[in-house]
């Protein structure tokens, strides 16, 4: 009699062992899946806000010098919260680490084409939509790389 | 045996933590400044090589970058070859890999313009 108790109270536990780790693990998998979801949606609106600002900054026809300096300081930090936000992204799978891996030359075009502005406009200001068309050519490639890795 | 002498130039603490621009006009932390004042003058001083850290930079503006990596190449006709022995450019800080990578990128096709 005391065999059978003692077995029954062996599986109870086993069972219920089982079922707390099956619900950790389901609240870790579900909290790590949405973390990396809302991570991904904040990146989108960073990149896209720094392709708004690009916009702003290379289209516009604001002679003023202050204008565009205070655009190009916010480009760079912008450009700075974007990188933190990429690499940390890239910690949640093996896929996102291939995506940040494949992505690295859209990240360097992006870099390349949103600030550098009002410095390299020694003979005085002129504008240059082909750098916001480039700008939103990267961004386009790392959501859409960023899509499909999810 | 001898030692290898490397000269270690770290953009925060030896130039600015805020470097942009390209031309000397556009600012004491501008990509000329720090090519001409601190890099060129590194590189000529017979050190075997020099190290270019980037930790604690707030950002870097791609035209800084050009200016100081790409304008090496044009303006000391320096080879990629005797660049990549004896520069290294090098950041400990995940966020400032993209920055680190751009300037190389800026190296490279300066290279090819500089030969074409």
């Amino acid at each position: 009699m005391m065999g059978y108790v003692f077995d029954f109270a062996v599986l109870l536990g086993a069972s219920l062992l089982a079922a707390v780790i099956s619900l950790w693990g389901n609240h870790y998998l579900q909290h790590r899946v949405g973390r990396s979801v809302r991570d991904a949606d904040d990146l989108k609106c960073r990149l896209y806000d720094l392709l708004d600002l690009a916009a702003k900054y290379w289209l516009s026809e604001n002679p003023e010098e202050n204008f565009r300096l205070e655009l190009e300081a916010r480009i760079i930090a912008s450009q700075l919260i974007i990188s933190s936000e990429l690499h940390e992204m890239k910690r949640y799978s093996k896929k996102l680490q291939q995506w940040y891996c494949e992505t690295a030359s859209n990240r360097l075009d992006l870099m390349d084409a949103v600030s550098g502005g009002s410095f390299q406009q020694r003979n005085g200001w002129h504008r240059d939509p082909d750098r916001v068309s480039r700008a939103a050519r990267a961004i386009q490639r790392i959501i859409s790389a960023l899509n499909r890795a999810r | 045996m001898k030692t290898e002498q490397i000269k270690v130039i770290s953009i925060a603490k030896d130039f600015s933590a805020y470097p942009a621009g390209r031309f000397l006009e556009d600012g004491e932390a501008s990509g000329t400044a720090f090519r001409d004042n601190l890099l060129i003058p590194a590189l000529n001083e017979g050190f075997d090589k020099v190290e270019v850290i980037f930790d604690g930079v707030a950002g870097v503006g791609s035209s800084f970058l050009e200016e100081a990596f790409g304008g090496l190449i044009r303006k000391t006709g320096i080879s990629k070859t005797d660049l990549d022995q004896r520069l290294e450019l090098k950041t400990n800080e995940p966020d400032l890999e993209d920055f680190v990578q751009l300037a190389r990128r800026y190296i490279e096709d300066a290279t090819k313009v500089t030969a074409t």
